[in-house]
């Protein structure tokens, strides 16, 4: 299956561009990735594989490159410079669109507060609604590291958002 | 909160405005044309300068001076008694009625000297044997290694020589064999002691030096960088769902130890030319049957480059 940009930027963009911003929480930002996702999609598109969709391997390279994206961003802030001025994305900041709808916001801001692992599990299965199987295939974890870090994900978040943990 | 779920599912997504998709859709085919374009440049300028390294290595190797054949040596009753010998290349012969071409630059372990100091007496030995020599069939009696001797005289005449014994210790005689005359020269024992000790000095001399390993790392490092690179490139330009299974990798690696120990076996010697040969034909058959397997097009240019790199590493390496 050939990888036709066009056509796959039209159909995956905003699904892509709202994962990295889970990650992330910058619009900005996520942007610049999704740019970067779909550059690096086009470079490597000899190595997709029929046995995965385009939206999973999409999101895969798009993990990726925020992973990387953090990596450079923990190196470079240990030079001086960088670490006295680049702090702007330190905390989440909601966007205009977002500031009109509180239960969201709330949301987003607690996502933001939660364990990587545990924000990827749960953007993937409870809101992109991904199988056990794809989100396993994405983060390239093994299925039962996707369960816990959900349900740990998933208590985090509650206690988070002032609802304590009901299994207590 | 136990509606998460449900929140979750609903979260609101965010907003990206038609001209931002526009832009970011523009920007993306834009760097990639750029990335595209410097990259091809780089993948020819990068092929065009090993195929020209390549061509003048070969070029070189094929017309220097110092690969003749031996059909250009001297036989002993044709040594000039006003020269002198100007370089002597020793090499252990594992198989003594094997006759080799020392000035081949493929035996990477033979050694040469200069040392006129080392030389001194040795031109008398060979003016006797020319004086002496008699008829010989060409077979020499001796099972073990023996030591092939290659002479270069001032005038750029040479002389290939064998050096070993006939009959059981202790009375055997020792002989300097002329393969090209077919014609053998009893030494004396004064004359043997002699001759062992150019041999067996030249022999214990340092095989390669320091630079010239560090030569030969630099050639290898960048060796492995040129077909690391190649193989990234020609695989984007291939469709590649199909990868080689492992099992083709390790039969391939197998193949080619057996062969090289099969020709080691049958030369006697290290043989860089047969091993070249070697890798080139195993490259040849792996990528044809790797295309077979992967049901594609046969990558002529693929396999012309990798030969083409085989070739360069071992010609530098030779040259090194």
């Amino acid at each position: 299956m050939a990888f036709i940009f066009e056509q796959q930027y039209d159909l995956h963009s905003d699904r892509i561009y709202q994962y990295i911003y889970f990650l992330v929480g910058h619009a900005e930002l996520a942007e610049d990735l999704t740019q970067e996702t779909f550059i690096k999609a086009i470079q490597s598109q000899h190595t997709f594989r029929n046995d995965a969709s385009t939206l999973t391997w999409l999101m895969k390279i798009a993990r990726n490159l925020t992973y990387d994206y953090y990596r450079r961003k923990r190196i470079i802030s240990f030079l001086p410079f960088t670490a006295k001025y680049d702090t702007k994305e330190e905390s989440f900041t909601p966007e205009k669109w977002l500031e009109q709808n509180e239960e969201s916001k709330r949301l987003y801001e607690a996502l933001q507060k939660v364990k990587m692992d545990y924000r990827e599990a749960i953007v993937l299965r409870k809101i992109e609604g991904l199988t056990i199987k794809e989100t396993a295939k994405i983060l390239g974890w093994n299925e039962s590291k996707v369960k816990n870090c959900t349900e740990r994900g998933m208590k985090a978040l509650r206690q988070l958002l002032g609802g304590g943990d009901e299994d207590e | 909160m136990n509606d998460l779920d449900e929140q979750l599912k609903g979260i609101l997504r965010s907003e990206r405005s038609k001209s931002m998709k526009e832009h970011t859709k523009q920007m993306i085919q834009q760097k990639v044309e750029r990335k595209k374009r410097t990259s091809n440049w780089t993948y020819r300028a990068i092929s065009v300068s090993a195929c020209a390294i390549f061509i003048v290595l070969l070029a070189t190797f094929f017309v220097s001076p110092t690969i003749n054949n031996q059909q250009d040596t001297l036989s002993f009753g044709e040594i000039d008694p006003g020269t002198n010998i100007q370089k002597v290349i020793v090499l252990e012969n594992q198989q003594p009625n094997r006759n080799l071409n020392l000035t081949s630059p493929f035996y990477f372990m033979k050694r040469t000297s200069t040392d006129q100091q080392l030389f001194h007496g040795i031109m008398s030995i060979l003016l006797n044997a020319k004086a002496n020599a008699v008829p010989w069939d060409g077979a020499i009696e001796e099972q073990y290694a023996i030591k092939d001797l290659h002479f270069v005289f001032d005038n750029g005449s040479e002389l290939y020589l064998k050096q070993a014994s006939e009959g059981d210790v202790p009375n055997h005689i020792n002989y300097l064999y002329d393969p090209v005359a077919k014609t053998k020269y009893a030494l004396s024992l004064e004359e043997w002691e002699q001759m062992i000790d150019l041999s067996d000095t030249i022999w214990s001399q340092k095989q390669i030096s320091k630079g010239k390993w560090i030569r030969i790392a630099v050639y290898f490092v960048v060796f492995i960088f040129l077909a690391r690179f190649m193989d990234k490139k020609e695989k984007s330009m291939y469709d590649e769902e199909e990868q080689v299974p492992r099992f083709i990798h390790v039969i391939g690696s197998i193949i080619g130890v057996i062969f090289i120990n099969f020709l080691d076996n049958i030369i006697g010697t290290v043989h860089f030319g047969y091993i070249l040969l070697t890798f080139m034909i195993l490259i040849t058959i792996y990528s044809i049957l790797g295309s077979w397997y992967k049901e594609q097009p046969i990558s002529w240019r693929l396999i012309f480059l990798n030969n083409m790199l085989i070739v360069t590493f071992f010609v530098l390496c030779v040259y090194g």
